[in-house]
């Protein structure tokens, strides 16, 4: 709230989306300003990604369309329609403008280019730079996202780097052009949690460093609770309920909210128990929630018998002939 | 950074595969281009050397064919034809098939629809009755012949591409791509193609052979070249009837297909493991 310009950057009326005759999303409003994270919450299937994806206007080629609504997007030529834009008009605003990062970082980097031929391609693509002057650029943006020797990476395919790096690789390519918009859809939920709480840092530093608004779609609520400012908790395609992460936490109005609030596991709620426990899940049924199984301690495991797999002394070994040589070979050349 | 891409690039022209596929492919495009300098008189008929044996006379070393032409002279002469039509048959079709492919895959609906019951229409009629019918009414030689290939062999490629385009259309990869706003030829051209290049590279080195021994077969129809006109496929075919007492009429131009073909087939494995990066198929 500190920031001045509270004027949203975009807004999301009354939008609606439906495949074929099924609606997948119910006049959902929302807005987004510069500098603030949204975090949209939801199960599978709530329409989370459908609605990052119309604001893209990436889903249309998946068979969408738009009933109603509106998305407006306050750019460099004052505000605009997003659904009333065409695909070539469009083409030109994502990347520029708004940028997207995708769950999965193993399969969203084409596996035939290198990572610098990628991060340039936005570059030359929007900003029309050089490939030498791009390459330079996407080493700086390789440092700003904290990955390192950003120069041998240019170089690297994306199979030769951890799941963590391919994603740090991914936002340096969404925020190539300075982005005002920032949809991460589900950007940490591949990861394991320590390089999700690096990836978490990395987004919120270069949000601040770059004003941008970010919406944030995750299932994770401890993500939530980390990184948002405001919060829209999505059920079957429905806003059910929008407001301040803090309060949102403190004082959960809608059945559903609380639903998921309930399934967070609490740290040290376990204390005292010699085995793991089962507890029942909150379901939506109806309007209201309804509790299914029932809570019993897991204490299954017969630690007196013979153990059905155990190993012992493996050693695995891998012929490195290629690498060494090749190590040699460059050594060699420098 | 310059000094790891050269190290990489040097090694990748090392290789066996490489040298001894450009060498072969080399050499023999090298003999068939300048056939009419190192070798003269491949059409010359002199009855009274017929069906001389190889390495027992200095003028005809690899012997003579059952008119007295000399083997040798007629074989790289022939791989003007030959090659012709396999290199430039198997070219159209690629680059017809691959762009069908293409566009039928990443568009889908309407003209996905219209190209691949064109093809299967296509793939159901036997390929001597097309050419036969195709013949008839175009007339022969050499340009219809490669023609008459490329019509009945881009459905190959079209399909073959088709269907890795259907794969990888879907993948997150090209969705981010077009999440950051590359247009619909770039993401067909500059990230799909990339992708499913290999399968087709050995299709296209596998069809080269093929091809040279279908222009043959037409030529034996009569729906081919003019049968006077020297050709791989064509003397194999002539020598058939001498391969009990005459082995050498056949086994020379069988020879430069053989050869021909490996080349291909070595620089062909060598490009598809260097364009894959991840190196899955050199090992």
């Amino acid at each position: 709230m500190t920031d001045i310009s509270s004027s949203p950057i975009l807004t999301v009326e009354n939008l609606s989306v439906e495949f074929g005759h099924s609606r997948v999303i119910d006049n959902l409003n929302f807005s987004v300003i510069a500098g603030r994270t949204l975090a949209i919450v939801g199960e599978s299937g709530s329409g989370k990604s459908v609605t990052s994806q119309s604001i893209m206007r990436l889903a249309e080629s998946t068979g969408a369309s738009y009933p109603s609504g509106r998305i407006l997007f306050s750019g460099e030529q004052g505000e605009i329609d997003l659904l009333s834009q065409s695909q070539e008009a469009m083409r030109s605003i994502r990347g520029k403008d708004i940028a997207m990062i995708f769950q999965e970082p193993m399969t969203s980097l084409n596996p035939v280019f290198t990572i610098g031929d990628q991060i340039s391609e936005s570059l030359s693509l929007h900003k029309k730079l050089t490939k030498s002057a791009a390459l330079d650029e996407s080493m700086k943006l390789l440092k700003m996202v904290r990955l390192p020797d950003a120069e041998d990476m240019l170089n690297r395919y994306p199979h030769q780097l951890s799941g963590g790096m391919r994603q740090r690789v991914m936002i340096a390519m969404a925020l190539a052009c300075r982005p005002k918009v920032l949809i991460a859809d589900e950007p940490t939920t591949a990861l394991d949690v320590t390089i999700q709480a690096q990836i978490l840092t990395i987004l919120n530093d270069l949000q601040k460093e770059l004003n941008m608004a970010v919406i944030f779609i995750t299932h994770d609520m401890g993500v939530v609770a980390e990184i948002a400012d405001d919060v829209v908790v999505m059920w079957k395609g429905k806003k059910v309920e929008q407001g301040p992460v803090k309060e949102l936490f403190a004082n959960p109005q809608h059945p559903y909210t609380k639903a998921l609030l309930a399934a967070v596991p609490k740290l040290g709620s376990m204390a005292g128990e010699p085995f793991p426990k089962r507890f029942p899940i909150t379901v939506m049924d109806g309007e209201g929630t309804r509790l299914v199984g029932e809570e019993k301690t897991q204490a299954t495991a017969c630690y007196d018998k013979s153990p059905l797999l155990s190993v012992r002394d493996l050693v695995t070994r891998f012929d490195s002939k290629k690498a060494f040589l090749d190590v040699s070979l460059i050594e060699y050349m420098r | 950074m310059s000094a790891n891409r050269f190290s990489v690039n040097l090694s990748n022209y090392k290789s066996l595969e490489f040298i001894l596929g450009a060498l072969l492919t080399g050499g023999i495009c090298f003999l068939v281009v300048f056939s009419d300098f190192l070798f003269q008189g491949a059409d010359k008929i002199n009855l009274s050397s017929r069906l001389l044996e190889p390495f027992t006379h200095p003028d005809h070393f690899f012997g003579t064919d059952p008119l007295g032409r000399d083997i040798i002279a007629r074989v790289v002469a022939g791989g003007k034809v030959s090659l012709q039509v396999g290199f430039l048959s198997v070219a159209g079709a690629v680059v017809l098939g691959v762009i069908m492919g293409l566009i039928s895959g990443y568009y889908r609906g309407f003209w996905d629809v219209i190209v691949m019951r064109f093809a299967d229409v296509q793939l159901a009629m036997p390929f001597i009755l097309l050419a036969i019918t195709f013949i008839a009414i175009v007339g022969g030689g050499l340009a219809n012949m490669i023609f008459l290939l490329i019509i009945s062999q881009w459905v190959q490629y079209a399909r073959l591409v088709r269907g890795s385009v259907l794969s990888l259309r879907d993948r997150e990869f090209i969705q981010s791509a077009e999440a950051i706003g590359v247009s619909h030829f770039n993401i067909l051209f500059r990230h799909l193609l990339p992708n499913l290049i290999g399968p087709v590279i050995v299709l296209t080195t596998l069809n080269v052979a093929n091809n040279i021994l279908l222009e043959s077969s037409l030529t034996f129809l009569g729906l081919g070249v003019d049968p006077l006109t020297p050709s791989w496929g064509g003397m194999l075919a002539d020598g058939r009837t001498y391969i009990q007492n005459a082995w050498w009429v056949s086994v020379f131009p069988g020879l430069a297909i053989l050869l021909t073909v490996l080349g291909l087939n070595l620089l062909g494995d060598w490009l598809r493991d260097s364009l894959d990066p991840t190196g899955r198929t050199s090992r």
